[in-house]
């Protein structure tokens, strides 16, 4: 009986793993800027989400939570994180390895250094407009989702999209 | 409806804004052309933000502020310390006040003031003898110095053997 409700979380827990775990991966990455440290919280936070998963028995919008979650574990990452990341000196996205396919060397260089760009820009956002971008322009999550994962509410969840967006279009056609 | 403004669009292309502006971007060729340009524009940023981050290229390691300035700061502050310490050694103190005027120069006045005060010659030692006496004390004074002149005996610091007599002691006396 045990064993069979245990299988059953088990098997919960790997649905949930299956189905979340691209979208929370690719949510750290974009709020972290660096595919290592989003592997690791990524990891955190599915290692909340079984703890979760076992402690409470209610019904749990797990959407919402793991994109809360993993917000809030990529702000203690990064917070912990600012004073290695300024020890090890300025950071510059790696445009040889960065270059997209079946497009000619002149496409490839344009390619490259337009996501060089794209990736800068969303980079230098404030974080509460990164975090907004990130969740409701590119996850498409609603503003309703967006805000209670921020803790903000659904105005405030649309002035800093809308910041953000200007923010992105100048800093792409090189206005300061 | 007249024509949508840059937010309206802006909101729009994220999947917000309200029916009458989506209406109106329909209706409107210039507005529905802005909201095409608009949306192909964020869609390129969101394919580009969705795919993998690019690798992040480290340089240097910069040295700890804290650890390549200790060792300046520390012999320049020795500098400073030596420096002031034989700077007050070798010259004297020679201290103004807000007008620029020395102590040498008070020291003169006061002098000054002290001798026309405490003049131990002629008249004025008669009066300064006269005055504790109250009235008829230069009368007492004079007639003290003729006898004393008389008879060859008393103080020298009266009469004309106060000028330029050593009486200090005894004018001191007199006024205490």
């Amino acid at each position: 009986m045990v064993g069979a409700a245990a299988a059953a979380e088990s098997v919960t827990y790997e649905e949930l793993y299956c189905a979340h775990r691209p979208r929370v991966l690719r949510l750290c990455r974009l709020l972290l800027s660096d595919p290592e440290e989003a592997h690791d919280v990524s990891q955190e936070v599915f290692l909340k989400m079984h703890y979760q998963l076992s402690a409470s028995g209610d019904e749990v919008a797990w959407g919402p939570w793991l994109n809360r979650v993993a917000v809030n574990a990529c702000r203690d990452r990064w917070r912990a994180a600012w004073w290695r990341s300024w020890r090890a000196g300025p950071r510059e996205f790696d445009e040889a390895t960065f270059t997209g396919d079946a497009l000619t060397p002149e496409q490839e260089a344009l390619g490259a250094e337009k996501r060089r760009q794209i990736w800068n820009a969303f980079r230098q956002l404030p974080a509460r407009q990164r975090e907004v971008f990130a969740l409701r322009f590119l996850e498409e999550c609603s503003t309703e989702d967006t805000a209670t994962a921020l803790g903000v509410t659904g105005g405030s969840v649309k002035r800093h999209l809308y910041r953000a967006v200007q923010r992105m279009r100048r800093a792409l056609r090189g206005e300061s | 409806m007249r024509c949508l403004d840059e937010r309206s669009l802006v909101m729009l292309s994220v999947g917000e804004g309200t029916s009458a502006q989506r209406e109106h971007s329909e209706t409107c060729p210039m507005c529905g052309a802005r909201l095409r340009a608009l949306t192909g524009e964020l869609g390129g940023i969101g394919e580009v933000l969705r795919g993998a981050p690019p690798p992040l290229v480290h340089r240097q390691p910069r040295r700890s502020p804290s650890w390549s300035l200790v060792p300046a700061l520390t012999i320049a502050l020795l500098v400073a310390v030596v420096g002031v310490h034989r700077l007050y050694e070798s010259r004297p103190f020679v201290r103004t006040d807000g007008d620029g005027v020395t102590d040498a120069s008070v020291s003169a006045s006061a002098e000054e003031v002290s001798d026309a005060l405490f003049d131990t010659s002629g008249e004025r030692a008669v009066l300064a003898m006269a005055l504790p006496l109250g009235g008829g004390g230069r009368l007492v004074v004079t007639e003290a110095a003729e006898v004393e002149g008389a008879l060859g005996v008393g103080s020298p610091c009266t009469g004309e053997r106060f000028v330029g007599a050593d009486c200090s002691d005894y004018t001191s006396a007199l006024f205490f």
